[in-house]
């Protein structure tokens, strides 16, 4: 009976191991397919060099790195409006911190594959327990930009100050999802010129969301020093 | 007898498991079926049934059943949206020293697609951008960046309540991405010709947009135009 027992266990284990994420039989087909595409792209990418932070946070430039990192935290997909119109992902550590949900917005919004990726790893940030799941911090007030005009919600008009909507570390979600971004621009040799600029583009509005002075600096020096 | 039977369920368990384990991939990719695009505003309907790849160098294959010929510069771009594949080596490679006539379709493609249809509007002013050569190029970017501005992601003619400004950033930028890309296209054209009146124009008449993310963005690459012409 003890030698059954151990090995029922070493199969759940081992299936475990096997499947990384599994989605829920609510989630829509085609949501399902188009995050399996989307993945199987991070997993195909190839660098030639990481920046410092990049290294520290998901390690090499690489599809098996990227399909590590978002493997060891996620165990689950399922469907969920997130409490916003706008979301495409969100986690729910309160509930299951190894689970990701996603909206339909996932596929109904016309957003660049790069940028439903930087929200699909936003949010995987969001499962690490050990870091109280980065919460976000407040943006500060008055919160305003590079040239001293202030941070909006631009659709909404609604200001961003006070709300939690930055971070006070580059290793946070926004933090990491603009690192990962800014080094796929910079740095990933079979990615399309379209993908680059989007990463480029999408990382630079990110980094607008860090708002201590050291850690914009820190992701100065790692990333936008030519 | 029960312990016998157990011990069957979970060999046979660890054996699938393992083969499903040794087969991923295709287990993965075979859940990639094609489907029509609703963003797409002509209808259409898609008889090709491709494995969708991902590599830099493999490029979709084509069904067996359809004759192979020549595909119009259209329809390969059609076959790209469709596939919501950006890392389509065919964007790189098939897009580059447009004819006017290559322009002018491109054009009225763009013009074909919803309001709501960002991605797609964006990637035809990146290709479109890439190949500036003349006036008409030029009046196409200005039209992008003085476009009204789309209010919201499902529906660009009214404005989705939001809980939270959390999920925002992505969708802010996606909502200005045709217009930000036409900006981008500028800035790169202007590094290489920092005394094109017809680049200046565009700018010019994007700074006085309404919509702040566009007057913003082209009064920075104004000033860094101006700056790099001081050195």
């Amino acid at each position: 009976m003890k030698k059954i027992q151990l090995f029922i266990l070493a199969s759940l284990i081992i299936s475990s191991k096997c499947f990384a994420y599994k989605f829920d039989s609510n989630v829509p087909r085609d949501v399902q397919n188009q995050m399996t595409q989307d993945l199987a792209f991070m997993a195909s990418i190839q660098g030639n060099d990481q920046s410092n932070l990049h290294k520290e946070i998901f390690g090499q430039l690489a599809g098996d790195t990227y399909s590590k990192f978002f493997n060891s935290r996620v165990t689950g997909v399922g469907l969920s409006g997130c409490g916003s119109a706008n979301a495409v992902a969100c986690v729910m550590p309160f509930f299951d911190s190894s689970k990701m949900w996603l909206t339909k917005n996932y596929i109904k919004f016309s957003h660049p594959q790069i940028a439903r990726l930087m929200v699909v790893y936003h949010e995987a940030r969001h499962t690490e327990d050990n870091f109280g799941n980065w919460p976000h911090a407040n943006c500060p007030r008055p919160f305003v930009d590079s040239d001293g005009k202030p941070m909006k919600s631009i659709w909404t008009g609604s200001s961003l100050a006070g709300e939690p909507a930055c971070d006070q570390t580059p290793m946070g979600s926004y933090g990491s999802s603009l690192i990962l971004l800014k080094n796929i621009s910079k740095y990933c040799t079979n990615c399309t010129n379209k993908v680059k600029m989007d990463a480029e583009i999408y990382a630079d509005d990110q980094f607008k969301r860090i708002i201590d002075s050291d850690a914009i600096k820190q992701i100065k020096d790692d990333l936008y020093k030519s | 007898m029960l312990k016998k039977i157990l011990a069957l369920i979970v060999t046979f368990g660890v054996i699938t498991i393992s083969w499903m384990w040794t087969n991923r991939n295709q287990v993965i990719l075979h859940l990639a079926d094609s489907r029509v695009d609703p963003i797409l505003k002509e209808s259409e309907s898609t008889e090709v049934n491709t494995p969708l790849t991902h590599s830099q160098k493999q490029i979709p294959l084509i069904s067996q059943t359809t004759i192979v010929q020549p595909m119009h510069k259209i329809e390969i771009l059609k076959e790209i949206f469709r596939s919501k594949n950006d890392n389509d080596p065919r964007l790189d490679q098939d897009f580059n020293q447009l004819s006017d006539d290559d322009k002018r379709e491109l054009s009225k493609q763009y013009d074909s697609l919803s309001l709501e249809s960002r991605n797609e509007r964006g990637t035809i002013v990146y290709l479109l951008g890439k190949n500036l050569s003349n006036s008409r190029d030029f009046e196409f970017l200005q039209k992008v960046v003085t476009e009204k501005p789309c209010l919201s992601l499902l529906s660009c003619n009214s404005v989705t309540a939001s809980s939270s400004n959390h999920e925002d950033s992505s969708s802010e930028i996606t909502l200005h991405y045709p217009q930000i890309v036409a900006l981008k296209s500028i800035e790169a054209y202007l590094k290489q010709n920092p005394n094109s009146p017809d680049a200046h124009k565009v700018l010019q008449e994007a700074q006085k947009s309404r919509d702040l993310v566009i007057s913003q963005m082209a009064y920075t690459i104004r000033q860094k135009t101006n700056r790099s012409d001081q050195n």
